[in-house]
């Protein structure tokens, strides 16, 4: 594997195995590579964006061991032996979620570019709390920014996926 | 304009799914980091910081000693001119003599790795010397003020004359006069600013990028390459968000990595962080306003003077349009005999402005929205009756003194707002003394004219090339750019009803230079109008050739063919569109067309009077306010925003584009600003620059009003900017309604709501 777009020139590289989606992943990385350029630099999985790099926007969000976390902040290192699941393992069989389908439906898409972490963060709030309540479901998505949809149809699409 | 009208309406008007959405949500849709060219090179800039300073030396050694650095380019390195001013030739891509505000960047370096490329950046030192610098742009206009550009400060200067300004005053039975001020909002699209440049083996170059205006960008990477413009290809990718923010600011790191990428042969990646987005991309205008208003007993407006002065940062970018359009709005949508309005756009050393929705109109719709509920309160007349009595209808003029002949929405805006807001009940509550907790309505009312008007006629018309395959299927290419907004959806609902063809047999794709001609820029809520006119004219074309042939296979005069839902021919006799297209490919019929539409003239003369836009969209919006006057906290509880849009193209797009725009106007009111300090910016992301979430929406009521224009596709008018519009006014409005505090500047965080309390304002 070349050295990707994300890594640093310096600090050894060390290969990892991790589960992403489901299937076993190896990769080469430097110590400072973080999961979200692993993911997208490494693994080619674009799906997840980046609209900060500090935690702040909620883009990168992904479901690592079954809890939504920013991935631009976890270091790939870290993720050794570990799940996770994108915005490409929610629609892997090739049929999309339901909470892609809702989002979908209710129109809650505008950009697009907060959309795969504001689902991906639906999805771990509706696996842990299948009936949300409308507050619940505002307080799961707080972290999540959306410009350009003022997020009233997107808190509708997860309160219809929550059904 | 299109022999539409007698048909009932298929695709437009319905909620048809957005032909993006698909794509989005399962992760596919690629955004320019989401693509990659073989031999691909990382970039990232070196921008010293200064505020203001000469620029001594450049020292790369450091940088270029680093493993897996390719080139420092500076400069030195512009083949052609060093340039990318959109109006104004101001502008250098990289100075190589001066610096001008903390966002300037002197070199691009190219690096293996985004990572390398920017720890290099950091190595790349720039010698400077430090130059006194202003940062109000009031101050900027006094005499022995520093010289953002040698030609002095004030480069901009509108006036609009209507009547006798004096005369107007001795009338008025009140006068109220204040100043406002409004400060640097952040577009904070969710997706940073980023480029790819190609170069090409028959020596020309393709760009990829973010933006909202590929022809801007086009014009400046020739202008920097040296090349001529069929020589510069440019590919919009999918675009996470814009709203006006991705107007200019594009032009300028698509040149970076253009002149990157020509130096070193090979293709170039540059992507924003989101710091180096707030520092270089173009903000919403802070102004200082002063607006004075006169009224007769009754509410009758009799003379309006406003003087505007506009911050337009280091360079003037889109000043010159953004000011003109504050100059002929700063009434306000008002029928007032007696204007006198000045407007200045001055250099400071400060973040550049541009376009932000609503362009350069929320900072005086402030102003005198604000005024005229102090008009009606000192009159003990109702805001809303007051709005009524002064708003434009048809039959009225502008400031400008254009007559106003059709579509005018305004007072039904204010109607339907009023009644399912409730208004009457809640503006004459009044909560006990005790609580803490006080409760306020408040209106805000705009008019917004739509494209770009009298500023920018050179720019005002759209083309679209529509190819029907012999298979029916139809592909669109178009020179206006899908941002989020969802104009590839309500331009596959367009093309459907005219053309007669299902929607899923369409495709439009986002823009590429080299198919359609120079379109102008998307914004100014023109795209749909000028974009979608541009498909109505193709489809025209379309059906008068394929309609020869139908009425010769069918037997039918062609002025009896009709083209609807997928069948073309007259009575019991026709065919399927898509059996007609293949019977048009079997006889060597050219089944594509290129469609164009011009903007009607507009006129804006030297005292600013004439028809300064073809049309304009109206709104309302109704905010009720919470304020917690223990912790100055204000909760927007509920939004009533009334648009008339001339004619619904599509409901959820929109809700979505209102939805949107009511929290934008949320974040004005009262969260956002952006503080610097000299050249720094202190709040450079998301933890510092606080941006309504999840938790702070408010109920929101949409309401549409259909006043149909003549000349719109299908009789719809503009309605990208106006949602951002009158929210900000009408939440500050309801705060002086529920503590009697008014505020002359925004946004009214909980701190100054808190402050103004304890100094014993308010009721
Ligand atoms: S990119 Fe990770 S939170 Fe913004
Ligand atoms: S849809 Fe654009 S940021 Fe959410």
């Amino acid at each position: 594997m070349t050295a990707a777009a994300g890594d640093r020139g310096n600090g050894t590289a060390m290969e990892i195995r991790l589960t992403v989606n489901d299937a076993e992943r190896v990769a080469d990385v430097a110590p400072t590579t973080t999961l979200v350029e692993l993911l997208r630099d490494h693994l080619a999985l674009t799906g997840t964006k980046v609209g900060c790099g500090h935690g702040e926007c909620g883009a990168c969000t992904v479901i690592l061991d079954g809890r939504p976390v920013s991935a631009c902040l976890v270091f790939a290192a870290q993720c050794r032996g570990r799940k996770v699941l994108t915005i490409e393992g929610l629609s892997a069989s090739g049929e999309a979620d339901r909470v892609q389908r809702a989002f979908v439906k209710a129109g809650a898409v505008q950009c697009g570019y907060c959309t795969p972490g504001m689902i991906v963060s639906a999805y771990a709030l509706l696996s842990s709390n299948p009936r949300p309540s409308r507050r619940e479901i505002e307080e799961a998505i707080s972290g999540n920014l959306c410009r350009c949809t003022g997020y009233v149809k997107i808190v509708d699409a997860i309160d219809g996926a929550s059904e | 304009m299109h022999d539409r009208d007698d048909r009932e309406m298929g695709a437009v008007g319905s909620r048809l799914v957005r032909v993006d959405a698909d794509a989005k949500v399962t992760g596919r849709a690629l955004y320019v980091d989401d693509l990659t060219f073989p031999g691909m090179l990382e970039a990232a800039l070196v921008l010293p910081g200064c505020a203001h300073a000469r620029l001594l030396k450049v020292d790369a050694s450091d940088a270029l000693a680093m493993a897996g650095v390719h080139a420092v380019v500076t400069a030195d390195d512009v083949p052609g001119e060093n340039q990318v001013g959109v109006v104004d030739r101001d502008q250098p891509l990289l100075p190589s003599e001066r610096i001008r505000y903390s966002g300037d960047a002197v070199a691009v370096v190219v690096a293996e790795t985004r990572a390398i490329a920017r720890e290099a950046a950091a190595a790349v030192r720039a010698e400077t010397e430090e130059i006194p610098a202003v940062f109000d742009a009031v101050r900027a206009m006094e005499p022995g003020a520093p010289k953002v550009h040698d030609d002095g400060n004030v480069f901009l200067e509108y006036r609009v004359r209507k009547g006798n300004i004096d005369e107007g005053f001795e009338a008025a039975d009140i006068i109220v006069e204040r100043t406002f001020r409004t400060h640097h909002q952040e577009h904070s699209y969710l997706e940073p600013l980023g480029a790819i440049a190609v170069p090409e083996e028959h020596g020309g170059v393709t760009i990829y990028g973010t933006m909202q205006c590929p022809y801007y960008v086009q014009k400046a990477v020739a202008t920097v390459l040296g090349l001529p413009l069929a020589h510069v290809r440019v590919i919009q990718t999918v675009t996470g968000g814009g709203f006006g923010g991705k107007e200019d600011s594009p032009s300028e790191i698509c040149a970076c990595a253009a002149v990157a990428a020509w130096k070193l042969r090979r293709p170039v990646k540059l992507i924003y962080t989101r710091e180096d987005d707030f520092y270089r991309s173009s903000k919403r205008h802070p102004m200082t306003v002063t607006y004075k208003l006169g009224a007769t007993r009754d509410g009758t407006f009799t003379a309006a003077q406003i003087r505007v002065v506009a911050d337009a940062g280091a360079y003037s970018t889109l000043t010159p349009v953004v000011v003109f359009r504050a100059a002929a709005h700063a009434t306000g949508p008002y029928e007032i005999p007696n204007v006198h309005t000045d407007a200045y756009g001055v250099y400071t050393n400060r973040q550049t402005t541009g376009a932000f929705r609503g362009f350069g109109q929320p900072q005086t719709i402030f102003a005198n929205e604000s005024i005229v509920d102090e008009v009606a309160e000192a009159l003990g007349l109702d805001p809303i009756d007051v709005r009524l009595k002064n708003g434009l209808a048809v039959g009225k003029r502008t400031a400008t003194n254009q007559l106003l002949t059709e579509s005018v929405g305004l007072p039904e805006t204010l109607r339907q707002a009023r009644e399912a807001s409730g208004w009457d009940a809640k503006r004459a509550e009044r909560g006990a003394d005790s609580d803490p907790i006080k409760r306020g309505i408040g209106v805000g009312s705009i008019y917004y004219g739509v494209s770009l008007g009298a500023k920018g006629l050179a720019l005002d018309g759209s083309g679209a090339h529509m190819n029907v395959y012999r298979d029916g299927s139809v592909r669109i290419a178009i020179g206006g750019t899908e941002m989020g907004q969802g104009l590839l959806t309500v331009l596959t609902q367009i093309a459907s009803d005219a053309l007669g063809a299902p929607t899923e047999s369409i495709h439009v794709d986002h823009v590429d230079t080299s198919v359609v001609p120079d379109s102008g820029p998307s914004v100014a809520s023109r795209t749909t109008l000028m974009t979608g006119n541009a498909i109505i004219d193709a489809a025209e074309k379309l059906r008068a050739t394929m309609g020869e042939v139908a009425s010769e296979l069918l037997g039918v005069p062609t002025g009896e063919i009709t083209f609807r839902d997928g069948r073309v021919g007259a009575g019991d006799r026709s065919i399927a569109f898509a059996e007609l297209a293949a019977e048009c490919w079997a006889r060597n019929v050219n089944t594509a067309a290129d469609g164009w539409y011009a903007a009607p003239l507009s006129t804006f003369d030297e005292d600013g009077q004439g028809d300064a836009y073809a049309i304009y969209s109206y709104a309302t919006h109704v905010a009720e306010v919470e304020v917690d006057t223990r912790t100055g906290h204000v909760r927007l509880v509920r939004v009533t925003a009334a648009h008339d849009v001339g004619k619904i193209l599509n409901p959820t797009t929109l809700e979505g584009q209102v939805e949107g725009g009511v929290l934008q106007c949320a974040g004005m009111a009262l969260y956002e600003r952006m503080i610097t300090d000299g050249g720094d910016i202190l709040t450079p992301d998301f933890s510092t620059y606080i941006l309504p979430t999840a938790m702070d929406v408010p109920e929101i009521e949409t309401l549409f009003i259909e006043e149909p224009y003549s000349r719109g596709p299908f009789g719809a008018k503009g309605i990208g900017e106006t949602p951002a519009m009158p929210g900000a006014v009408a939440i500050a409005n309801a705060i002086y309604h529920a503590t009697g505090l008014r505020f002359l500047e925004l946004p009214i965080t909980a701190e100054a709501v808190r402050l103004a309390l304890a100094d014993g304002r308010g009721r």
